[in-house]
């Protein structure tokens, strides 16, 4: 990217794309098409793209493994804005603010002048120019980089070294609950900005065909049987486990249960209760308290 | 049109003002979600928790929840006669709210567990009032707490003066000077801390009716929340266990030690439900926590209006580094503060319980 066309970039009206894009398709297509992605999640990304339509970013809150990241992606996909339709960025603590915006090479710029295609390297930021920005685990940007996000979402221009940058994007986050380590709290500022969207676990019948549904993907072209017998448990267990308070992600869920077929698969029987239980105690906890727990109340589900 | 805005205005008032880009956005974001499918009042109250919770501070979840109940403030307008309560030092038993909880399970269940059985249970008025409220923990205020010497350095820019290693530089200097060679950077030696909270910290609390009285326009209680959760937020940071008891005329542990950094969240929200009443004794929470084999680091706050002086003072001389956090000025908790060497301080808005580890 050269910086003088950069500099001479003209605004765009995401959300005005945004809402004809989505009057171009008609909201029972919009609902189809997220349906093969991702299932059981219909509401949540109505409330995703009406927030996208007025031009509020939007953050999906969540645990992990419920599959917010792939929703940002399918929404992103779904609309279609730009080529590529997204630019994804996977935050972390140590980000600083020149990661998101870019910054100017000095060597090449004075070697072969600040219009060379090299001399300014382009963040996510300016890249996201006119289509989606997918922002991964926002609320793990310390306080500098979301200083930069702030800036570019307020006046929608970002600045390198003095010069100023046009950039209009959609903005999608997805965020961790604060209570895991290592994560920053949102500014006040920025989390004013933002519209909150939950993701929740889905009902039992919806998390029993999403089960098996992953599961089937994950084992790929490998000719096996998942028993529906099998998924029932599972999606049962998650529903126990949530009542108590524990929040089983549905990614561990579903490999857990191709772990399970696979390990049963590769020992040439059928899959038993006890492949899953071994499968779920691998796939599910690494800390020894929530396991035992998790494992009680799996047990629970199994014997009734 | 007229009634979404009505009712976003009574939001803003009855919430006693919040972002108002946020609401407009709310407001923006109600008719374009109706353009893509049915709202009805859950679903709006739902786009409006959605909007606002960024300018609550709180998860969607409970900003939905925050939105119904300011709705309902709209319907009774009138507002609660301030100061009712009084100070109260007696022998009133009234079961806290440890006591209640740990009717239904073990003492030592985690605060997961607890924060659970709390919200299923049918609490007392009081309760769900101050659990309806703002608890306000703001300012997390830079953490400082040496605890061990790690290694020893040779002198860079912009460390603090204390941590000069006095002995070693002071031998360095001597050397150099015996040797009648210049001194440079490297002759300074600075030590370099770890923070280490290896203990569990006790922190018992007052909850006894004296607590609801204000203290400029918040209860005493109110502070005194704020203060701790400051203070977990701090432990958390460091990794520490703390183990919360409340105490009236009874004692009993909230929750017993537990790593806060995995249960912050859930020992947040057991602390916004905390109620005051009853009398007061001092004594007992001492008491329950030396049958614990609790010998030191414990944090005491309470206002000192304790039924039996006496016991507390005969108690408090089997403690060691016993810290008191006063609600109002009180020499009776300075004297057990100082025979025990723990530190006192009296509660303000903006006071830090770390400072008194350090």
């Amino acid at each position: 990217m050269k910086l003088s066309e950069l500099l001479h970039r003209q605004p765009i009206d995401v959300p005005k794309l945004v809402r004809s894009r989505i009057r171009q398709m008609g909201i029972s297509e919009v609902k189809a098409r997220i349906n093969r992605v991702l299932r059981g999640l219909d509401d949540v990304v109505l409330d995703v793209l009406s927030g996208l339509m007025i031009g509020r970013p939007v953050v999906l809150v969540g645990t992990v493994g419920l599959g917010k990241t792939t929703l940002a992606e399918a929404v992103a996909e779904l609309l279609a804005l730009g080529d590529p339709p997204y630019i994804e960025v996977a935050c972390h603590s140590h980000m600083t603010a020149v990661d998101l915006t870019g910054d100017i090479d000095v060597a090449v710029a004075l070697q072969a002048g600040l219009d060379h295609p090299l001399s300014y390297i382009p963040g996510p930021l300016v890249m996201a120019h006119g289509t989606v920005l997918v922002m991964d685990e926002l609320n793990r940007l310390n306080p500098y980089a979301q200083a930069a996000l702030l800036q570019a979402i307020q006046e929608h221009y970002v600045y390198i070294r003095g010069y100023r940058i046009r950039t209009d994007f959609a903005l999608i986050g997805t965020a961790n609950p604060s209570e895991y380590e290592g994560v920053y709290e949102l500014s006040e500022a920025l989390a004013d900005r933002f519209k909150f969207v939950e993701v929740k676990m889905p009902d039992k019948e919806v998390l029993k065909s999403i089960l098996l549904w992953k599961a089937r993907e994950a084992l790929g072209e490998l000719e096996v049987e998942i028993p529906p017998k099998l998924a029932e448990i599972l999606a049962t267990f998650a529903v126990e486990a949530q009542k108590a308070g524990y929040q089983p992600s549905i990614r561990s869920l579903s490999y857990a249960l191709a772990d399970a077929v696979v390990s049963a698969w590769t020992q040439r029987r059928e899959p038993e209760l006890r492949d899953l239980r071994k499968a779920v105690a691998a796939n599910l906890s690494h800390i020894s308290e929530t396991e035992e727990t998790l494992l009680n109340i799996l047990n629970r589900t199994i014997y009734g | 049109m007229d009634d979404l805005i009505d009712l976003v205005v009574s939001i803003y008032e009855c919430l006693g003002g919040v972002s108002v880009r946020s609401l407009i956005y709310a407001v923006a974001d109600v008719y374009a979600r109706a353009q893509l499918g049915d709202v009805d009042r859950e679903k709006l109250l739902q786009i409006l928790a959605q909007n606002l919770a960024g300018a609550l501070r709180v998860d969607p979840h409970t900003a939905e929840k925050i939105i119904e109940d300011s709705i309902k403030c709209v319907k009774d307008v009138e507002k609660p006669a301030t100061a009712l309560a009084v100070g109260s030092v007696g022998s009133e038993k009234a079961p806290t709210l440890a006591h209640i909880v740990n009717r239904h399970v073990p003492v030592d269940a985690s605060p997961r567990v607890k924060l659970e059985v709390i919200k299923r249970l049918n609490l007392p008025k009081e309760a769900l009032e101050e659990a309806r409220s703002w608890i306000t923990a703001r300012s997390e205020g830079a953490l400082h707490m040496k605890s061990a010497v790690k290694i020893i350095k040779h002198y860079h820019p912009y460390v603090s003066a204390t941590d000069v290693d006095m002995i070693k530089t002071a031998m360095a200097v001597m050397r150099k000077t015996v040797q009648n060679k210049p001194l440079s950077d490297s002759d300074i030696y600075i030590r370099e801390y770890v923070h280490i909270v290896d203990k569990p910290i006790y922190v018992a609390l007052d909850v006894s009716g004296s607590m609801k009285e204000y203290m400029g326009n918040k209860t005493k209680l109110k502070v005194a929340k704020g203060a701790l959760i400051k203070y977990l937020r701090q432990m958390a940071y460091l990794r520490g266990a703390v183990s919360l008891v409340l105490f009236n005329v009874d004692a009993e542990f909230m929750w017993t030690p537990y790593p806060v950094h995995l249960y912050l969240r859930e020992m947040i929200e057991i602390v916004k439900y905390i109620y005051a009443i009853g009398g007061t004794e001092l004594a007992s929470a001492l008491e329950l926590l030396h049958s614990h084999g609790v010998r030191r680091e414990v944090v005491v706050i309470s206002d000192g209006r304790t039924a039996d002086a006496e016991r507390v003072l005969n108690l408090a001389r089997r403690f060691k580094r016993l810290h008191v956090v006063a609600t109002e000025r009180s020499q009776f908790l300075k004297q057990i503060a100082k025979i025990t060497g723990g530190r006192y301080r009296e509660l303000t808005p903006t006071l830090d319980i770390f400072s008194l580890h350090s």
